[in-house]
């Protein structure tokens, strides 16, 4: 004769076991009168406390979640008071750095607008900056961009919410710098080395100053304002006898680039429209 | 024959109970009740399952004749079924008033469990499971002695 496993038929009975005590659960919580309402209030306490169990269980293994949601808010928050730290640095500089400066280029048509780098190119020789500004917060091509510490690039194409700038830090990019308050002036050219180190050329041999100096913007360019420090110097070489090559710390470090200002002149279309009768009188 | 004698016992013990039942009703802390042991009399070969349904029927008849609530000795009783084997292993040879106290002991936490439990103090749950115990365990052991008697 067949006979079931002893685990079966151990299990079988417990299953009829309790199938019956259920049965008697049930019977007598519908004939007690007591029991009708005790033990379905018992049960319910019970429910309650299983499910506060598995909430909090459920809590425990959702903590790695929760853990990266936080993280994620924590860096986001990071970053805004990281931002706001630098808008307020920025603020300050300006302020420290040059208040009445900003506000005579103020009154010499040079507006000023904050931006925020959001990439920032330094590996190659031609790199590039792209700012969180665009055409919808006034910003147009060939508009100049600074910092306190000097000069960042020229803006070179422009979307609605972005634009592109030409960074200093190009082989390419020259703008006219002046050594000294009322010094020479000459090209400054980044040298496409180390991204501190830009070279100022053409400075006649006559013209002499120290080591330390600051390197100004000289105003001729109608990107920049003038007057902005953009460098000190370091050394400088006599070039085929006649010019000196000057070596220039920048004051600005690129690789700290978060904001930047984003010049702009009211008469630049007033000085390309004389540019461009330039050629008619010649 | 045998097995003739002993459902006419189990009818009149079954009976029995159902009186009992409505005599002891002067004491609500004191519940009499023969069938457990019984139960535990049954042939000790019956299989585990056949036996827990005769348990579960007799308690159910029990409860419809006693006019109580429908369940609390078919659960009590079912346990006692359940649980025999492993009991019996453990006293055996240990004299039948242990067996009885352990018998009754399962059949009064079933029982109390869900007749009072969960309304009552533990107190009085307390005093009347070790009351109830004892004193059918005492009464049982007459019983037995009794019965033994007659069925030799």
């Amino acid at each position: 004769m067949y006979t079931l496993p002893p685990f079966f038929s151990k299990a079988g009975r417990l299953l009829i076991f309790a199938l019956l005590e259920v049965v008697c659960v049930i019977l007598v919580t519908n004939n007690g009168v007591m029991q009708r309402y005790v033990i379905p209030k018992k049960v319910r306490q019970m429910q309650s406390g299983l499910w506060i169990t598995k909430s909090n269980i459920g809590s425990y293994f959702a903590l790695s979640s929760i853990n990266d949601s936080l993280a994620r808010e924590n860096a986001s928050l990071m970053q805004r008071a990281r931002m706001l730290e630098q808008k307020i640095s920025l603020m300050e500089n300006m302020s420290s750095f040059d208040s009445t400066f900003i506000q005579q280029h103020l009154q010499d048509n040079f507006n000023f607008q904050s931006a925020k780098v959001i990439r920032n190119s330094m590996s190659s020789l031609h790199n590039y900056i792209i700012l969180d500004k665009g055409s919808k917060d006034g910003i147009k091509e060939n508009m100049g961009v600074i910092t306190p510490c000097g000069v960042v690039g020229i803006v070179r194409a422009v979307s609605e919410n972005c634009s592109f700038v030409l960074s200093f830090l190009n082989s390419s990019q020259t703008f006219s710098a002046k050594i000294g308050q009322s010094g020479a002036f000459g090209p400054l050219k980044w040298s496409g080395g180390s991204i501190l180190k830009a070279y100022l050329y053409e400075i006649p041999q006559h013209i002499s100053f120290e080591q330390g100096d600051t390197v100004y913007t000289s105003g001729f360019s109608s990107f920049y304002p003038a007057d902005i420090p953009v460098g000190t110097v370091e050394k400088w070489d006599v070039k085929d006898g006649s010019h000196k090559e000057v070596e220039v710390n920048l004051l600005q470090d690129f690789s700290r680039l978060d904001y930047a200002l984003v010049v702009s002149n009211s008469r630049m279309e007033e000085i390309d429209s004389l540019l461009v009768k330039v050629p008619q009188v010649n | 024959m045998n097995n003739f004698k002993y459902i006419v016992i189990f009818i009149l013990l079954i009976a029995f109970q159902a009186m009992l039942n409505g005599c002891f009703t002067f004491i609500p802390l004191i519940y009499i009740s023969i069938l457990p042991a019984a139960l535990v009399m049954l042939p000790y070969a019956m299989p585990a399952v056949p036996f827990m349904l005769i348990a579960f029927a007799c308690g159910i008849t029990v409860d419809v004749l006693s006019d109580g609530v429908i369940g609390l000795n078919a659960a009590a009783y079912t346990a006692i079924a359940y649980l025999r084997k492993p009991v019996l292993a453990i006293v055996q040879g240990k004299g039948r008033f242990l067996e009885n106290l352990i018998v009754y002991s399962i059949f009064f936490l079933v029982y109390l469990g869900l007749d009072g439990i969960l309304s009552y103090s533990s107190s009085v749950i307390f005093l009347r499971f070790a009351i109830n115990v004892v004193l059918n365990s005492i009464f049982v052991l007459i019983v037995q002695n009794l019965l033994e008697k007659q069925l030799q």
